[in-house]
């Protein structure tokens, strides 16, 4: 009996060494190629235009809290008290930006990833023919331009990068090769959409579409109204009114005509980075107080963009009661660049050719849709006036620290708290854009 | 033959006893197996007749017997775990034998796993591989596997990274290896790989910790190797470094820890019961700034005023109201262990189940195990192993925060006068935080629940089997599923999401994971003489990983409901890891009259993570030992030390890419109803390898005094090549970062471990182990500038890799001027600690048995970011202390503040500290007490207290210096941003056995 048994379990052993054998065999087989695709992401060549164009206008918006909050609080026109993080109470005030810090890198960084899927784009283009090609190229362009203005807008004479390679030994631009280079872009781009028939191949969002810059023709007044800020950023008044003329200017239409940044609570969308509940008992961003100071009595613009609240918020000493509210839900768009912004560039275009009249008409548009009365210019007090303006009517839209740099006015602005705090006039360039020591 | 009988005897300590003489005629030999020193029975002893497969193990009297059938003489071999093995011959009919077993105290004859299907004796090893048993393992109680190999030998440093409930663990062994890869030791569980993912809860998207100034997740998760029932371990190995490991090959660079679970015996079946009852407490307070009416001005202006008068200045402890619960936490395990000759089994079940300190969070693991041994004849005989866990931790909402929701942000930003305590159930709003912490922590959820099973089965394969040689093929393959589910939920009725646009958020992640793989292993072994030998063996193995993560986030609430098809607005995040890895190795070892022993081996591994698949990246090893204590020269230094072995061993392994390092990806990001792609910020590296780690390591084991004192000494160094490094791109490239090959990286260290035994008599044995480990690492060659890695910011406080320098240097702010007149940044201070010991003392008197361990960390540093929140808020203790700097007297906390943004070194502090890591206390009930009422049915019983981290001493202001916010990261650890407070835990514990 045990004889058998033990035959039995030995028969049970070969066969089982035997299939395990044979299964080892299967699973080498079987066990599939080590070469894996990325399974969470598509890569370059997978791309469509379309995918491409809207991720590019997508990345336009990356980082634009920051980039808003950094340039309001430089200019003195806002706080962000953000108990989690010292450096916008700090940092941003005392004078001395951290060039690896997040606040200048972020929205750099953003800035040259939507460039390079215009990049992408504009490779992209090379397979398409005629008026195709040509939009895409229009479109591409112009957003290059433009996020190279807006980190020029923070670096300013520190320069930026216009290699895109990322060659450290390439160097920074000058403010002004950048400016020029941004121009040339900005023509090309229109020279382009000149020839793109009247649609573009692809569908860009209602953030252009609602005002009707979604065809190349109306993309080229976009075009236009950036090429003008250009313009007048670098004191060349006539080509502003050239280019004006040509953008969407228009003192009979709403202010709030123009391009806009869309947010959204959708799969793998943003909200609106600054709106905050205007009645909750601590928020982040608040006016500075001079923004109430300097109000001038029944302002719409003042009571519109803030709300002054029952009890003043007192953070790293510094105290505000006044609430912005210029997001009035997380779904606010936020505007690229819009009609109200045109009237006053070609009103400084004019004052800076001596205009006033024409710079006062233009002025009084706007003063009017904010429930004031008139105003006269004179040479004395024109420029005073427009930085007023531009002041109430751009407020929490990233000018006003610029604007009072173009003219040299950043010692104007109020300083809090005279032990720590500093003006800045730049940002410096970014920790990894330079080689170590350089 | 009877000298060489009598030698085999002496050598191996075995005293011979014969009490009667034996019946003629029986072919049985009976006896029992007893300590030599004590005389104490030792129950489970294994007995097997040399030469055959027949055996038998000693009952819980120690008694056996074993028939040796119709041969006239034949020798036994006696063993148990630490001791000595015995050999000898025996005659049937022989009965009544005792036979003692030496302790073996060196452990010189434990079988250690060295090689994917081959171990050596310790005696003769090469490597320092340690090995913890399961009393060991164990003296205390422990939530998860990890915390229990705290101080238990030199080389290993275990940290947690929050004190949560449900773990968050850091293994390291022998110092940094890396400073981009994977940082955790391979767990191996009765032959598979098992995962030990970290899985994100998902609680950064309410703390928005994310949010600011930093990209990666951080939510502090728990680390899967949690799941493991540390009570079903028989045994813990330990291969520290590339020179024990490399036959892990491309993944071993962290080293392998090979844990086998408890196996059945074939003595009768055996019940073995454990119930322990405890709690578990605060271990150490911060502390909190004490106001006055003018204080609370100074800091709080008039509403600081307004509500120290409202409140009558009272002083309200708000780390009690938090942290002031007594968890309770109760576990019981039972276990079934028998068997026959043919098949044996153990089964076991666990049940645990553990509050935290913080109200509403807490642990609890359901296990159940079996494992069955059968043979089907001398030739084949198999293993299966089922493993099937089941737990849940809700682990509250700790750590950073960029939303002043997690509680010690919150109570950081609460002054002790203010008071947020709920009336008639109505939470006052918060006038100090955007948030109510008392109310967050009733109300809110963050929960994970896993469900996981893990089987292996091996099958082993005697093809054949002489004196000269043996032929022998092993089949292991292992399965390790899970699925976690994480849930968060935060609801709207709170502060902090009444005032969001879309108030109340629910998180609901689901992970899936399935490791599996195969080894085949073929093992050759060939006497040529009578005392040499060589051994061969060869093997494949294929390794599968697969992980899908999905996280949906729902916003805006509706008002009760978690579902997250209820909301306003819902986020999807998917995320799947497939990784392929396919193997062989080779191996040939050289027993030299166990005198001196070699190996050469050599692991070839494939990768789907490197940027050429096919390509098999090679990694050899060799190691040779010689015991010069059995040579003739040795005779006079004999009576000082009686064993003395030299040994130095070479390996390398690897570290895999991280994980689609090789593409250039391109991110969904949507707007105005659109789909959009933006490229990743990370470009890809199309020829990406592993890193590559060089280890070689020099050492002697003694035993001097009779065996009453042994020291074991180490020196290695690791030089590690290839680090993957992520080399910032500059941004104008439309890229941050790629990862490359671009660094060199050496690391040395010694661990030493002197063991004593000063008092070993029947009726009190004294055992001591100091063990000292120091390890140093320094980068070589740096092919990126400089940078900085963890932490938040420059001024903040972050690790720095630069050349020359410790990887775990920590600067600031601070910089200091070069002779050149350039600037670097000035060292702050070093993670990595100057030294850790661990003191670890057993003594048995008569029944009672007193084990404590202490283990001393001296030097580190934490980056202190609790003391900045704190310090922002205005509550740090220390806050009105004054400090004197340029003839100008500050409070502490306005002078930290005040220099913040030029000097850091203020938020850098010393990691020092002593813990008692373990202690317990247990009893033998002596059997003549409970006999009255139970019989034999009981055969143990044993009633004890325990306690895990009873004690810290440390200077450390914050909760503990052990802390990572960043998670198991090699580099960016200690970046302390209040954690969950580590507790300690204190157990009555009863068990029996039946």
């Amino acid at each position: 009996m045990k004889h058998i048994k033990s035959t039995l379990s030995q028969k049970a052993a070969r066969r089982l060494a035997k299939a395990g054998i044979a299964l080892a065999l299967l699973l080498t087989v079987g066990c599939g190629t080590l070469d894996i695709a990325n399974p969470n992401a598509p890569i370059v060549e997978d791309a469509t235009i379309q995918s491409l164009v809207t991720g590019t206008e997508a990345g336009m918006r990356l980082e634009m809290g920051i980039y808003l909050r950094v340039v309001g609080i430089l200019g003195r026109e806002v706080y962000y008290f953000e108990p989690a993080d010292p450096r916008y109470t700090g940092e941003l005030l005392f004078g001395t930006v951290d060039p690896g810090g997040f606040l200048l890198n972020r929205p750099w960084s953003a800035r040259y990833r939507t460039i390079a899927n215009c990049n992408f784009l504009l490779e992209k283009a090379q397979a398409l023919s005629g008026e195709e090609k040509a939009g895409v190229e229009g479109f591409a362009k112009t957003v290059i331009a433009y996020q190279l203005l807006l980190n020029l807008n923070y670096l300013d004479e520190n320069g930026i990068k216009l290699d895109f390679t990322g060659d450290l030994d390439a160097g920074f631009a000058s403010k002004a090769d950048a400016f020029a280079t941004i121009e040339t872009l900005l023509d090309e781009a229109h020279a382009s959409l000149g020839s793109a028939g009247a649609a573009f191949p692809f569908k860009l969002t209602d953030g252009f579409a609602d005002g009707g810059f979604d065809t190349p023709a109306g993309f080229a007044k976009f075009n236009r109204a950036i090429r003008a800020r250009v313009a007048v950023y670098q004191g060349k008044y006539n080509d502003a009114l050239t280019a004006l003329g040509a953008s969407f200017v228009d003192p009979g239409a709403s202010l709030d005509l123009g391009v806009y940044h869309l947010y959204g609570t959708g799969l793998g969308d943003q909200t609106n980075p600054i709106f905050e509940n205007p009645d909750a008992p601590f928020v982040k961003l608040m006016a500075h107080p001079t923004f109430a100071a300097d109000a001038e009595a029944g302002d719409a613009r003042f009571s519109n963009k803030v709300r002054v609240r029952a009890e003043a918020t007192t953070f790293d000493n510094l105290t505000s009661n006044l609430g912005v509210t210029l997001a009035t839900s997380s779904t606010s768009p936020l505007p690229v660049i819009r009609n109200e912004e045109l009237l006053l560039l070609r009103a400084e275009a004019n004052i800076g050719l001596g205009n006033y009249a024409a710079a006062e008409a233009d002025i009084n548009v706007v003063r009017a849709a904010a429930g004031l009365g008139n105003v006269t210019l004179t040479a004395d007090n024109a420029l005073t006036q427009l930085l007023h303006e531009k002041r109430y009517s751009l407020f929490g839209e990233g000018h006003r620290w610029i604007d009072m740099r173009r003219y040299g006015k950043l010692g104007e602005l109020p300083i809090d708290r005279p032990a720590t705090d500093n003006i800045i006039d730049k940002l410096p360039r970014p920790e990894t854009e330079i080689k170590e020591g350089g | 033959m009877m000298f060489t009988l009598n030698r085999t005897i002496r050598a191996l300590g075995l005293v011979l006893l014969f009490a009667t003489t034996a019946a003629a005629q029986s072919t049985l030999v009976t006896g029992k197996v007893v300590v030599k020193a004590t005389g104490e029975i030792l129950p489970g002893a294994n007995i097997t007749i040399k030469g055959t497969d027949k055996g038998t193990a000693t009952d819980i009297n120690g008694m056996f017997r074993i028939n040796l059938g119709s041969v006239p003489e034949a020798t036994i071999v006696v063993k148990f775990i630490g001791y000595k093995p015995a050999e000898l011959t025996v005659k049937p009919g022989m009965s009544d034998l005792v036979i003692s077993l030496e302790e073996d105290v060196l452990r010189l004859s434990e079988i250690v796993v060295t090689g994917l299907a081959t171990s050596v004796a310790r005696r003769n090893l090469a490597n320092a591989v340690e090995t913890v048993s399961a009393d060991e393992l164990l003296p205390a109680s422990t939530q998860t596997l990890e915390r229990a190999l705290s101080g238990k030998f030199a080389g290993i440093t275990v940290s947690q990274n929050t004190g949560a409930p449900g773990g968050g663990i850091s293994v390291n062994l022998r110092g940094t290896s890396t400073i981009e890869g994977a940082t955790q030791p391979l767990y191996v569980v009765d032959g598979v790989i098992v995962n030990n993912a970290a899985i994100q809860s998902g609680i950064d998207l309410v703390t928005k910790a994310t949010g600011a100034g930093s990209s990666r997740p951080q939510g502090q998760p728990s680390n899967r190797i949690a799941d493991i029932n540390p009570n079903d371990i028989e045994s813990v190995e330990v291969l520290k470094g590339s020179s024990a490991a490399a036959i892990y090959g491309s993944k071993a660079t962290n080293g392998v820890i090979i844990i086998t679970t408890k196996r059945g015996a074939s003595s009768g079946t055996r019940i073995d019961v454990n119930q322990q009852i405890g709690f578990n407490s605060l271990l150490k307070k911060m502390g909190t700034r004490k106001f006055t009416r003018e204080t609370a001005e100074l800091q709080y202006g008039d509403l600081g005023v307004r509500e120290f008068d409202r409140n009558g200045g009272q002083f309200i402890d708000y780390e009690d109201v938090m942290y002031g619960e007594k968890g309770l936490l109760s576990e019981t395990s039972i276990s079934f262990r028998g068997g026959t000759d043919r098949t044996r089994f153990f089964i076991s079940g666990l049940a645990r189940d553990e509050s935290g300190i913080i109200k509403r969070t807490g642990y609890s693991k359901y296990s159940g195990r079996i494992n069955v041994d059968h043979k089907f004849s001398d030739k084949l005989d198999a293993q299966v192993n089922i493993n099937y866990v089941r737990s849940t931790a809700d682990r509250g909402i700790t750590g950073n925060d960029n939303s002043n929701t997690t509680f010690g942000f919150s109570l950081g930003f609460t002054p002790s006068f203010f008071d947020i305590r709920p009336r008639n159930g109505v939470y006052p709003d918060h006038l100090f935080n955007p948030s109510n912490p008392i109310h967050t922590r009733d109300v809110l959820e963050n929960r994970e629940f896993v469900n996981r099973t893990i089987t292996s089965g091996r099958l082993n394969w005697h093809i054949m089997n002489s004196e000269k040689q043996s032929l022998e093929f092993v089949l292991q393959t292992g399965l390790d599923f899970f699925n976690m589910e994480n849930r968060v939920f935060s609801p709207p009725e709170l502060q902090s999401e009444r005032n969001a646009d879309q108030p109340g958020a629910s998180l609901l992640g689901e992970t899936g994971s399935t490791n599996s793989n195969l080894y085949l292993n073929l093992t050759h072994s060939l006497n040529i003489k009578t005392d040499v030998s060589l051994r061969s063996s060869a093997g494949l193995q294929y390794e599968n990983q697969d992980l899908n993560y999905l996280l949906t986030e729902a916003r805006g609430l509706i008002v009760t409901q978690k579902n997250v098809d209820q909301a306003a607005s819902i986020n999807a995040y998917q995320n799947r890891h497939i990784q392929r890895e396919r193997g062989f190795y080779i191996q040939e070892e050289l027993d030299l009259q166990q005198k001196i022993y070699l190996t050469v081996g050599m692991r070839g591994d494939a990768s789907s993570a490197n940027g050429d698949v096919n390509k098999y990246y090679l990694f050899p090893k060799a190691s040779a030992s010689v015991r010069l204590s059995e040579y003739g020269f040795w005779n006079s230094l004999a009576s000082l030390s009686n064993e003395f072995k030299l040994r130095v061993a070479y390996g390398e392994t690897g570290n895999l890419p991280i994980v689609n390092a090789k593409f250039t990806s391109l991110t969904p990001l949507n707007t105005g109803g659109l789909a959009g792609l933006l490229p990743s910020t990370r470009r890809g590296s199309a020829d990406i390898r592993p890193e590559r780690t060089k280890e070689l390591e020099v050492g002697f084991d003694a035993a001097f005094l009779d065996e009453k004192a042994s020291l074991n000494f180490t020196w290695f160094r690791q030089d590690v090549s290839d680090l993957l490094l992520f080399a910032d791109l500059p941004a104008s490239s439309g890229f941050t970062e790629e990862v490359i090959n671009g660094g060199e990286m050496e690391t040395s260290g010694i661990e030493l471990s002197l063991g004593l035994i000063p008092i070993r008599s029947h009726k009190l044995t004294w055992n001591s182990r100091v063990n000292f480990y120091k390890t140093r690492s320094t980068i070589t060659k740096l092919l990126v500038d400089p940078f900085n890695k963890g932490g938040f910011a420059t001024f903040l406080g972050t690790y720095r890799i630069q050349e020359g320098w410790s990887p775990t240097s920590i600067v600031g702010s601070e910089m200091v001027e070069l002779p050149d007149g350039s600037k670097e940044h000035k060292i702050l201070g070093d993670a990595t600690p100057d030294f850790t010991m661990s003191f670890n003392n057993s003594f048995k008197f008569k029944n009672a048995e007193l084990v404590f361990l202490w283990e001393w960390q001296n030097g580190g540093a934490v980056i202190n970011l609790g003391k900045l929140i704190t310090d922002l808020g205005g509550t740090t203790a220390d806050y009105d202390e004054t400090i004197t700097v340029d003839g100008q007297t500050m409070r502490m906390g306005d002078y930290r503040l005040s220099v913040l943004g030029t000097q850091t070194a203020p938020y850098i502090e010393d990691a020092s500290y002593w813990k008692l890591r373990e202690l317990s206390l247990n009893i033998n009930v002596p059997k003549t007490l409970y006999a009255r009422f139970m019989g034999d049915a009981v055969s143990y019983l044993k009633v004890g207290i325990a306690g895990r981290n009873l004690l810290m001493f440390t200077d450390y202001s914050g909760y503990d210096p052990e802390v990572s916010q960043f998670g198991n990261v090699a580099i960016g650890r200690q970046v302390d941003t209040i954690p969950y407070p580590s507790s300690r835990s204190f157990y009555f514990n009863i068990s029996f056995g039946m």
